[in-house]
């Protein structure tokens, strides 16, 4: 049974990229980390792991997405509150990130997001299961 | 900082989406999703969350064109499987289901085995055993 996931994204310039993500706040696993790759730890079982085009390319015979363009993928992470939302949508910017659409407040949810250097979406959210509106 | 993580992907069919996973072995959290548009995948023991959602619905998030996999790809999930002979059950599965693999599992960089299959919409996964005794220094 599987225990571990990975998403693999391809990006540009690793150190580029490594320098963004660092910035955001994503600590690196040097075991998994190399010229070709990068490993950032989500937690003990999820990562997500940056990989030059080159090595990318390896896993498949398609042409790379222009992330810019297109999307193929979200991903959505939960933080402990508002203000961390806030925060990091204004560093992903202030880093070099895209913000390409408004802030959401639901009241008991607050959603923002950011691309990154590439062009891939990340989705922020904040909940708030106590203001969650009662039926 | 991160509470948690999910994974949201577009696919043409979720009823078929939810028929190919379910093939694999892996199972759905009926309490989200549920409807036509979105299905709620739970991959492994650790129950990795991937919402499954129709393209129209997609395309609401992220206010672009979803990317047309069939030419290129932007994402790619690895999960591990905790033997070689769990990397080749999951091979006959993935084949079963509809899925394409793109070769036969075999031995990546003498530390791991696996193989990359794509599913019914394109999206890539790798499915890999990894011996970490064997990693090199």
């Amino acid at each position: 049974m599987t225990t571990k996931i990975f998403i693999n994204l391809p990006v540009k310039d690793l150190q580029k990229s490594m320098d963004f993500y660092a910035k955001v706040g994503f600590t690196v696993n040097p075991q998994f980390t190399n010229e070709f790759a990068a490993c950032m730890v989500i937690n003990e079982s999820m990562f997500v792991m940056l990989l030059t085009y080159e090595h990318f390319q390896h896993f498949t015979k398609k042409e790379i997405a222009d992330a810019k363009k297109t999307t193929q993928v979200l991903i959505a992470i939960d933080v402990e509150s508002k203000e961390k939302v806030i925060e990091l949508v204004a560093t992903a910017k202030a880093a070099g990130g895209d913000i390409y659409m408004e802030a959401a407040d639901h009241g008991w949810m607050y959603q923002h997001s950011f691309a990154d250097l590439d062009g891939h979406q990340w989705e922020l959210g904040y909940m708030d299961m106590s203001q969650f509106p009662k039926q | 900082m991160v509470k948690q993580l999910w994974i949201n992907l577009p696919v043409k069919d979720v009823k078929k989406s939810k028929d190919f996973f379910t093939k694999l072995g892996f199972k759905f959290n009926e309490k989200f999703g549920g409807g036509t548009n979105s299905a709620c995948l739970l991959v492994g023991e650790k129950e990795f969350v991937v919402m499954l959602f129709d393209e129209p619905t997609f395309k609401s998030f992220t206010g672009k064109e979803i990317t047309n996999t069939k030419l290129s790809n932007e994402v790619l999930f690895s999960i591990d499987a905790q033997s070689k002979e769990e990397v080749d059950e999951m091979a006959l599965k993935v084949v079963e289901a509809g899925g394409i693999c793109s070769h036969k599992p075999k031995a990546v960089q003498g530390w791991m085995y696996g193989f990359v299959f794509s599913d019914l919409d394109g999206h890539n996964w790798n499915i890999l055993y990894m011996d970490l005794n064997k990693i090199p220094h």
